[in-house]
């Protein structure tokens, strides 16, 4: 494609984008992106303003996750570009595809002070994949293609383009060739390690497959979910993982690490084998490192090199496509006894939703959600406890229906992406699910969801308190409640209502299945807030610093 | 330990920077830093000495990950008894950009 002589450097970004594919970019105007905002009037883009410029960024990184290619955000330059950086960290946390673009002072007033000006290039430096500071109108063709290449290849991540607005002003000279961007494939696995990881995977007789975020990056759950049946061996997910093999799959014993099952850490800790299937050996994931799976020997399988052996040594390291890699390794071990004893404590240890009291229990909740809306739901958590019991309790049939912001733990990020997953697949049912305090972080968002009528679900668990904070200062800081309590919350249906958003309340267990009809039912948006009991613990839970085996649990009343 | 990074680069904006920050944050700490660009100016060189309890190949892969960095080789490292050198420089195979 070439680019007429006498385009305005900010048409040309414009016509860029769409040559890209882009369909949907998320922004916020101001002073030094005019000139593209003035740009996008008669294209092709459809622009959604949010409401503060974070929801950008959020909602870009939700229509990554969903779609896999990058997601767009743009802003204004100082205040408008700081605030995208809790956004693109999510996204480079969680490996998600985005390119965000900033308006920056013309270029003869950088490094001045100038009015709005501030070094988004030096500031973002740490948490993009890359970054360009276009200084020549005839650079910008060459800088959107490898933006979106750099987003989108190998590990992806976000990648920021900052415009000085003098060069967004600027007109080429003459035409201009441009090529579209273009994924650096993976490179195939190397046969040896291959080789050799059949035969770890051949003598082992306990052996687990640790699946992370990876395969959501790779789109190998088919791959995956062929391996894991042709070898029989069982699967322990990580937050990311959710959803790679499906929720209710025979060898799926569910997530590991701080809040997992017990099934899942007993596996782990008791297996011979661990094999890692691009997954990074969390914190939140190993519990104390040198406990974590101590009798296994490692195969690590990963998109990204440097992730093997940054924190565990493995045996068997495989880098490169993980597809390939999967395909390939299609063995039979004997294992049969192993996988009795790790079904047995599925059994033995599956969720109770028989839970004493009157209050509505949120996890039995979250279950009859999964169990009535069907494959087609997409679930945008915000950070909490709640977050951990759709983890637990959602069964979800493919990674991309599941939006959890994992790395990074940003509070807020339920909103945003609700609103970019909506936009990325009108056809699905979108639910946010939130707690009291994160949806406080974006709640001008509602206006957002109202302004394209978005049919966005939201339902609201509120305990009154930030209940994740709250339950370590009961465990771990003796009672001490310091700054959790949210009791003077705003009326959370009438704020709704404010927004144009049907509300309902849901304070006992009598009212959760009318909701859950009018959540899969209704086709409009529908806010649900549901009062739950203040004291509510996630469980099981490994206490900081301890290994996986040793979790606490629920003191029986 | 103390080793001796040999670092290649596209002499992009700020791509020193980008190196340097990548290694601080990683947790290598930079102790000695020499660094020219070529005569056209499109690329870089680096010779950086960083010390740190972290293993010598998270640094190579790390900085290896860098979009505008072309090659990290080891020159040289600490060992129990001196310095062992490397001539010519070693390259990790694993240091690709992704
Ligand atoms: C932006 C941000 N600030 C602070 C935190 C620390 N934090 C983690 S969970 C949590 C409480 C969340 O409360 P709420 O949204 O009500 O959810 P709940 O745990 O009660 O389900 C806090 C403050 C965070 N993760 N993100």
């Amino acid at each position: 494609m070439t680019f007429r002589q006498n385009m305005q450097g900010a048409k040309l970004v414009v016509k860029a984008l769409e040559a890209e594919g882009v369909d949907t970019v998320f922004g916020y105007p101001g002073g030094a992106i005019m000139p593209l905002y003035d740009a996008l009037l008669g294209s092709r883009l459809r622009h959604v303003l949010v409401r503060h410029e974070q929801a950008a960024a959020l909602a870009a990184d939700a229509y990554g996750r969903v779609t896999g290619r990058p997601g767009v955000c743009l802003a204004t330059s100082g205040p408008g570009a700081t605030n995208l950086i809790t956004g693109i960290a999510n996204a480079a946390m969680d490996s998600v595809p985005m390119v965000a673009i900033t308006g920056q002072v013309a270029s003869p007033l950088m490094g001045t002070d100038a009015f709005q000006e501030v070094d988004i290039y030096g500031i973002s430096m740490p948490l993009v994949k890359h970054s360009f500071l276009p200084r020549n109108v005839d650079d910008l063709p060459r800088v959107i293609s490898e933006a979106f290449t750099i987003a989108r290849s190998g590990r992806p991540g976000p990648v920021l383009i900052d415009l000085p607005k003098d060069i967004a002003l600027q007109s080429t000279a003459e035409p201009l060739r441009w090529e579209p961007s273009r994924p650096d494939p993976m490179h195939r696995p190397e046969a040896k390690p291959l080789s050799q990881a059949r035969d770890m995977i051949m003598r082992s007789r306990r052996p687990v497959l640790y699946v992370g975020g990876g395969i959501r990056i790779a789109r190998a759950c088919q791959e995956l979910r062929a391996f894991a049946n042709a070898t029989g061996i069982p699967v322990v997910t990580t937050l990311q993982g959710i959803g790679a093999v499906s929720g209710n799959a025979r060898l799926n014993l569910g997530m590991l690490g701080m809040h997992g099952t017990k099934a899942a850490n007993y596996a782990v800790h008791d297996c011979d084998l661990l094999i890692a299937i691009g997954a990074r050996f969390d914190d939140r994931v190993t519990g104390k490192l040198a406990e974590f799976a101590p009798e296994a020997k490692v195969i690590h399988i990963d998109g990204d090199p440097a992730e093997v052996g940054k924190l565990k040594a493995v045996d068997c390291s495989i880098t490169g496509d993980i597809k390939v890699a999967l395909n390939f390794l299609h063995v039979q071990p004997h294992i049969n006894e192993w996988v009795e004893t790790c079904l047995q404590n599925k059994i033995d240890y599956a969720w109770r939703y028989d839970a004493p009291g009157d209050f509505v229990y949120a996890p039995a909740f979250i279950r009859q959600l999964s169990n009535y809306a069907g494959d087609d739901t997409i679930i945008a958590c915000d950070v909490g406890q709640h977050q951990m019991w759709v983890a637990q309790h959602y069964q979800f049939s493919t990674p991309e229906h599941h939006l959890s912001s994992g790395g990074l733990g940003t509070m807020g990020y339920g909103l945003p992406a609700a609103i970019g997953a909506c936009l990325a697949k009108p056809e699905a049912r979108v639910i946010c699910v939130s707690g009291d305090g994160s949806i406080m972080m974006n709640i001008q968002e509602l206006a957002t969801i109202k302004r394209y009528s978005l049919p966005v679900k939201v339902v609201l668990f509120d305990n009154q308190r930030l209940g994740m904070v709250r339950q370590w200062q009961e465990l771990f800081f003796q009672e001490r409640y310091s700054e959790v309590d949210l009791s003077d919350n705003p009326d959370f249906a009438a704020v709704a209502n404010a927004f144009g958003m049907p509300s309902m309340t849901v304070s006992n267990r009598l009212e959760v299945m009318p909701a859950i009809e009018r959540l899969i039912n209704d086709d409009g948006p529908l806010f649900v807030h549901v009062l739950i009991d203040p004291q509510a613990n996630v469980w099981p839970l490994v206490p900081p610093g301890k290994c996986n085996a040793q979790m606490m649990e629920a003191k029986v009343i | 330990m103390k080793f001796t990074l040999r670092v290649q680069m596209n002499n992009t904006e700020g791509v020193l920077e980008r190196v340097l920050g990548r290694l601080r944050q990683r947790n290598f700490n930079i102790c000695s830093l020499a660094a020219d660009s070529s005569k056209c100016n499109s690329f870089m060189s680096a010779r950086i000495t960083v010390e740190s309890e972290r293993p010598m190949e998270s640094a190579l892969k790390q900085i290896g990950k860098l979009y505008d960095v072309t090659e990290v080789q080891l020159s040289e490292h600490e060992t129990n008894n001196g310095y062992q050198h490397y001539e010519p420089a070693k390259t990790l195979e694993v240091c690709v950009s992704v």
